[in-house]
């Protein structure tokens, strides 16, 4: 990779600071594991790379019973996954965290990271929307903050405006019942990107669904919320039919690529399928 | 701009100038003088490279030698003590948990690790545990031996 | 055989305790004052013709030492000669280290530069300038054998670089006496063993000795060796082969092109120079295995006997004419598999195309010929109405018939085909399945049974591709030709040099076994020296890890050096005790009289007296207790050179193996999941139980994953699309299944402890155990598995083709 500058600032002022100094030169990085990537195929070549990782509470992952769960950006995907608080209170983003990748990469790699690469293959994005959360976005004159859904705008696109730092994503306390699911279907290896993700929320009762939040990576130019699939089950009862419809919908709600793992009609039919096999999981989660 | 490194690694502590765009894995390799790390992708996948650094596994060919500065690594070099092999290692050898050898010095690392977490495994922690760290040569079978071999040598140690 | 100490029993590893302790000695471990670092450009294109490389740029960055661009390479070496893996060549293709005036694949090696730092010449890469003109690419054979194709090579006027035939028996008889002709139409796929270490390469020049110093990861020395001398006109050229990380027949035959433009750069500079390769770089340039499409007849009878066989094949071979027809005369070797079929007869085609060139990877054309019959044999099963063991039984060659001698020449040494197959069903549980099978698809859920056997030939004969090529002018060899060196040390203790290097085979652990049984002393005072050093190894045309060689000629060149040593150390120690050599015993490192208490003499006093008291020595001994030996396989005859009627003895040993697949494939989503996978193995005497198991374990998995998707995957561009592990699909832990292994040996009368091959082994007959079980599943939707790999995309539309079939 090309020779670069090696920057550690010591607070989130001097980190955006110096991110508005250097402009299109600069790239942030929190545990490298996708920049290093790039940088070695040399897909990106920053003259100069701003370490977050010497920024107090960067990582921290907070939670109370009102205002729900906040993740610092630096947060390694392996602490969100083992968080007391999200194994007690966020199954999804447990399960969901759970399968990225594998222990040495959850062990290095950031969601704040994860999440600015745009990347519409990787795991953390789909579980996070199904959960309805936000990020924070702090520049060196301000922030803002922004539906995780309206963040990923292509593929390696992201509404990460120059001089902005992703600093925290919110998880909003979750429905008193909740049925989820998460499926990953790799055609071969595990480990591997998801060719299909499929993260999905329900809340309701007695059959009747109340509320639902369907989420899929690897199957658009960005993850993406299923709104028109969510609509055919939301303030519905639950059947069979309307289950399968959904994930009708859903797959015509997608926009896959013909790859290497797979072509965009059989990606289509693993959305149906698998949306069809979600709810069914996420159906057997709120009745128990 | 070369860069300023400290970094305890098996125990002893290191200070080396690097360039920052030096990769910890050759960072080990060639600036430190200890080869039992290994390179087989160079972008993460393969686990040949796996290292504990701070307690945790990761791959050194995805951080920069930089990124450890004052920290602290533990390599496949730094398991043996005074030549008499760790439980972990006497299991690889007598399970013949490898063939060429090249995955081994990240597999063991791996193995520690899992252990550490959990000491007593079952075949499917264990599978899950190495998941990572990819083996052309054996098929998986004598080195998912070796790990319980190790599990039960560690527990006897007690 | 007597009961052994040491053979047939585990054996403290000798390889394990430097790899635990991360000290093995890889190539990219190795350094030399004043090494330099060099990074190779490589084609962005797969088809193009090289107008212009200007190297000015990249000599000038900091850092920068030496650049080599296609022009030197013409000027300054010689082309590779075409050696045994380019037979049937008819004109002569000139081909260098480094593409020259075309390129032809993706990823093929131009320029190279050595810096200071590895960093130092990745920048300088990108200084490189080089202009190309670009060519249409023709990807898929179909296209290339199109009439107006693009030419890869013009001076060959097609890109059907060589077609040929070979016929035994009589298969026209065989088919007019048929009852029935049952026909298939097969695939394989682009695959690779892809070993964890990539290429590494250090050169050395010594300019005022005019001798050059190559440190390599390579499987066989002689390649190396010829390709350095031969290129760059060296007489004095030594190989040194460390610790290989993985060889699976990807480290012989492209590496060598490395080697040459290491050391070419080594020679430029004047300062050592080190190269290692990329990951992207070995997934694109390595080499790959051969696409492979098959017409397949067969001729039978009623009763499943199958009478005749034939089958057309055409070989993508990739960008270079110089593997062109391995993996047609590999065939050869297992043709008529564990068959009792007297009539064959094949037809290849070799197709260039703008891919990786092929190489001999793992079986090489083998697991090819495996499939065409196991494939075959369950389609006969089905048109006959027979279960497919029942096919498989009633063709098999029986214990009572071997020695066999098979219609293309192979003597079968040994085997009992029969009860492998009885042991696998049994250990499988065959009938039981099949009631769960039944069960289970009342219940819709799809599960599937694969049997299949084959058999996995060793040691190699050099003279086997003249059966197909007769006008071969330049003799490649007969037989083989392999040593061994063992040395008894003043301290009493054995030091073993083996003629050729390995790649984490167990080959220390396994010799020192063998060489400790026949010396009366542990293992443990055995040291086998590696590395593989040219200069010092004693090593002949066999000294190659290919091939599945070291079970004949390495352990038979050591049996041999350790039984003459074991001789003079008897005779030696007779004289001095003054008692008869018959008479003596030879036991934990020493010889003793029985009866005697006192006459008794260690293996250290031996050797003080050897190396070192003249008056002690027998006249007309020969001093010292150091025997080389080079071993030739004694059972070579009949047909070790073919003659006029095309007979060979392709390879010399035959193990063989039983495989049964139990799959369950999910409806929806077409993926496959093994839920058991069985080996019954022959492979003759083991000597290592470990080891063995080990090359089978390997093996399997990695057949199994090839047939479930892994695989090299090109856009119509010739774009390499798979260039990750993760993207080409390497199985790990979570995808393998527990392979179960039994044994079922029945030893080689031929070889000196009965032992057989234990190495390619499982990959030949594992991807058409899988095929056979997908295929099982579905039986019931009347699908049927021609091609691989089984992805999920692919199983699925399997599926669904039919159903839709099924409704229409």
């Amino acid at each position: 990779m090309v020779k670069f500058d090696y920057l550690e600032p010591k607070s989130l002022q001097e980190a955006c600071e110096l991110l508005e100094r250097h402009g299109d030169e600069a790239k942030v990085i929190a545990g490298g594991t996708a920049l290093l990537i790039w940088m070695r195929m040399r897909l990106l070549n920053p003259r100069v790379v701003i370490s977050v990782e010497k920024i107090p509470a960067f990582n921290d992952i907070r939670y109370d019973d009102r205002d729900g769960l906040r993740i610092g950006a630096g947060a390694r995907h392996r602490d969100i996954e083992r968080a007391a608080v999200v194994r007690q209170h966020y199954l999804l983003l447990h399960e969901t965290f759970r399968k990225v990748a594998q222990p040495r990469i959850r062990n290095m790699g950031t969601i704040g990271g994860n999440l600015c690469q745009g990347d519409p293959l990787t795991d953390p994005g789909a579980g996070l929307i199904a959960m309805d959360a936000e990020v924070t976005l702090v520049h060196a004159g301000g922030k803002r903050v922004l539906p995780l859904e309206e963040f990923f705008v292509d593929y390696y696109q992201t509404d990460l405006r120059p001089g902005e730092i992703l600093t925290e994503i919110h998880v909003p306390y979750p429905a008193k019942r909740l049925g989820w699911s998460h499926i990953k279907f790799t055609p071969r290896s595990q480990e591997d990107f998801a060719t299909v993700g499929v993260a999905l929320t329900l809340s309701g009762r007695d059959g009747h669904c109340e509320d639902v939040r369907l989420a899929l990576n690897s199957v658009a130019p960005r993850i993406l919320r299923a709104r028109q699939a969510e609509s055919v089950l939301r303030g519905q009862r639950i059947t069979d039919g309307l289950v399968r419809e959904m994930g009708e919908v859903a797959a015509r709600e997608v926009d896959p690529m013909d790859d290497n793992r797979g072509s965009a009609e059989y990606k289509r039919e693993l959305v149906q399928v698998l949306v069809g096999r979600a709810a069914g999981e996420a159906l057997q989660r709120l009745a128990s | 701009m070369k860069q300023t490194v400290r970094v305890k690694i098996n125990g002893r502590l290191y200070e080396e100038e690097v360039e920052p765009r030096l990769l910890l894995s050759y960072f080990l390799r060639e600036g430190v003088g200890l080869t039992g790390t290994h390179i087989g992708c160079v972008i993460g996948e393969c686990g040949a490279c796996t290292i504990i650094l701070d307690g945790r596994l990761v791959k050194s060919c995805l951080l920069f030698a930089a990124q450890v500065d004052g920290r602290e690594i533990l390599t496949v070099e730094g398991l043996a003590a005074d030549g008499t092999l760790h439980p972990i290692q006497e299991a690889f050898v007598q399970c013949y948990g490898l063939q060429c050898g090249y995955c081994t010095p990240g597999m063991i690392l791996a193995a520690y690790y899992l252990l550490k977490k959990n000491p007593d495994p079952a075949e499917d922690d264990i599978r899950k545990g190495l998941a990572g760290n990819l083996c052309m040569c054996t098929g998986y079978v004598q080195i998912v031996e070796a790990v319980k071999a190790a599990a039960k040598n560690l527990k006897s140690r007690i | 055989m007597a009961e052994t100490k040491y053979i047939g029993k585990p054996a403290r590893s000798k390889e394990a305790p430097r790899h635990v302790t991360g000290r093995g000695h890889f190539t990219d471990d190795l350094n030399l004052p004043g090494m330099l670092h060099a990074a190779i450009l490589r084609s962005p294109h797969a088809h193009a013709r090289i107008l212009k490389v200007d190297g000015q740029a990249a000599l000038e960055a900091p850092g920068v030492v030496a650049v080599i661009t296609p022009e030197e390479v013409k000027q300054n070496t010689n082309a590779f000669k075409p050696g045994r893996y380019a037979a049937g060549l008819r004109r002569p293709i000139a081909e260098y280290a480094s593409a020259v005036d075309k390129v032809r694949y993706m990823g093929e090696p131009i320029a190279a530069v050595a810096a200071r730092t590895r960093g130092a010449a990745e920048d300088a890469l990108e200084l490189l300038s080089v202009d190309y003109a670009p060519l249409p690419a023709v990807v898929d054979t179909s296209d290339a054998m199109a009439p107006a194709a693009p030419l890869l090579f013009e001076e060959l006027g097609s890109n059907i670089a060589w077609r040929g035939s070979l016929s035994y028996g009589d298969t026209e008889a065989a088919f007019r006496q048929a009852d029935k002709i049952v026909r298939e139409r097969l695939k394989i796929h682009r695959y690779s063993s892809t070993p964890l270490e990539p290429f590494a390469c250090m050169a050395s020049f010594d300019a005022a000795s005019r001798k050059l110093t190559v440190w390599v990861n390579a499987q066989v020395p002689e390649v190396i060796y010829d390709a350095l001398r031969e290129a760059l006109g060296l007489e004095d050229v030594r190989v040194i082969i460390p610790d290989i990380g993985g060889g699976f027949g990807q480290k012989i035959h492209l590496i060598r092109k490395y080697a040459v433009m290491t050391s070419l750069l080594a020679v430029k500079s004047q300062r050592p120079v080190k190269w290692i390769e990329d990951r992207s770089e070995h997934m694109m340039a390595a080499g790959h295995s051969c696409a492979q499409e098959f017409e397949v007849e067969a001729a039978v009878k009623n009763d499943g006997t199958v009478l005749g066989l034939e089958f057309k094949e055409i070989d993508d071979v990739g960008g270079s004419v110089s593997t062109l027809t391995i993996h047609f005369t590999n065939k050869l070797n297992n043709l008529t598999n564990t068959y009792r079929v007297k009539n064959l007869s094949m037809e290849g085609c070799s197709v260039v195309t703008n891919k990786c060139p092929v190489i001999p990877n793992r079986g090489i054309g083998k697991p090819g010929m495996c499939f065409i019959w196991e494939r075959i044999m369950d389609r006969i099963a089905e048109e006959l109405k027979m279960s497919p063991i029942e096919v498989r039984s009633v063709n098999l060659v029986q214990p009572d018939e071997m020695p066999y001698a098979t219609p293309s020449g192979n003597i079968y040494d040994s085997g009992d085909y029969p009860a492998l197959l009885k042991k696998a069903l049994e250990r499988i549980g065959y009938e039981k399945f099949r009631e769960e099978q039944r069960k289970g698809r009342e219940e819709g859920r799809l599960l599937g049974i694969g049997v299949v056997i084959g058999v996995e030939p060793g040691g190699r004969n050099a003279a086997r591709d003249m059966a197909i090529f007769p006008e071969m002018k330049e003799g490649p060899g007969a037989g083989g030709v392999n040593g061994a060196t063992i040395k008894l040390e003043r301290n009493g203790t054995l030091t073993l040099f083996l003629g050729s290097p390995n790649c984490g085979q167990g080959h220390e652990t396994t010799t020192a076994q063998v060489a400790a049984d026949i010396l009366g002393i542990s293992p443990d005072h055995i040291s086998v020296t590696t590395p593989f050093d040219s200069d010092l190894a004693p090593w002949g045309v066999a000294a190659a890890n290919s091939g599945n060689n070291f079970h004949l000629y390495d352990i038979g060149a050591v049996h041999g050096a350790a039984s003459k040593l074991r001789e003079k150390i008897l005779r030696l120690a007779g004289h001095l005790l003054d008692v008869d050599p018959a008479r003596l015993v030879i036991e934990n490192g020493a010889v003793r009289a029985p009866g005697s208490a006192v006459k008794r003499i260690s293996f250290a006093e031996l050797g003080r007296i050897a190396y070192g008291n003249q008056s002690a020595l027998p006249q007309a001994m020969e001093a010292g207790l150091q025997v080389t030996f080079y071993y030739t396989f004694p059972h070579g005859e009949p047909n070790l050179v073919p003659g006029p009627d095309r007979k060979v003895r392709a390879q010399f040993t035959f193990s063989a193996g039983a495989h049964a697949a139990v799959v369950e494939v999910d409806r929806r989503t077409g993926k496959v999941h093994v839920l058991r996978y069985l080996v019954v193995g022959d492979n003759g005497t083991i000597i290592n139980p470990d080891v063995v198991n080990g090359q089978i374990y390997g093996s399997a998995a990695h057949g199994i994953s090839v047939a479930l998707g892994e695989g090299f995957v090109y856009n119509s561009e010739g774009q390499l699309l798979t260039l990750t592990l993760t993207d080409y699909g390497k199985s790990s832990t979570l995808e393998t299944p527990k392979i179960e292994v039994e044994h079922h040996p029945v030893p080689s009368p031929f070889t000196a402890l009965g032992q057989k091959a234990a190495g390619e082994g499982a990959a030949i007959p594992s991807p058409a155990a899988i095929a056979s079980a997908v295929e099982d599943a579905l039986k019931h939707l009347g699908v049927k598995v021609r091609e691989l790999p089984l992805s999920p995309e692919t199983v699925w539309r399997l599926i669904e083709s039919k159903i839709q079939n099924l409704r229409s």
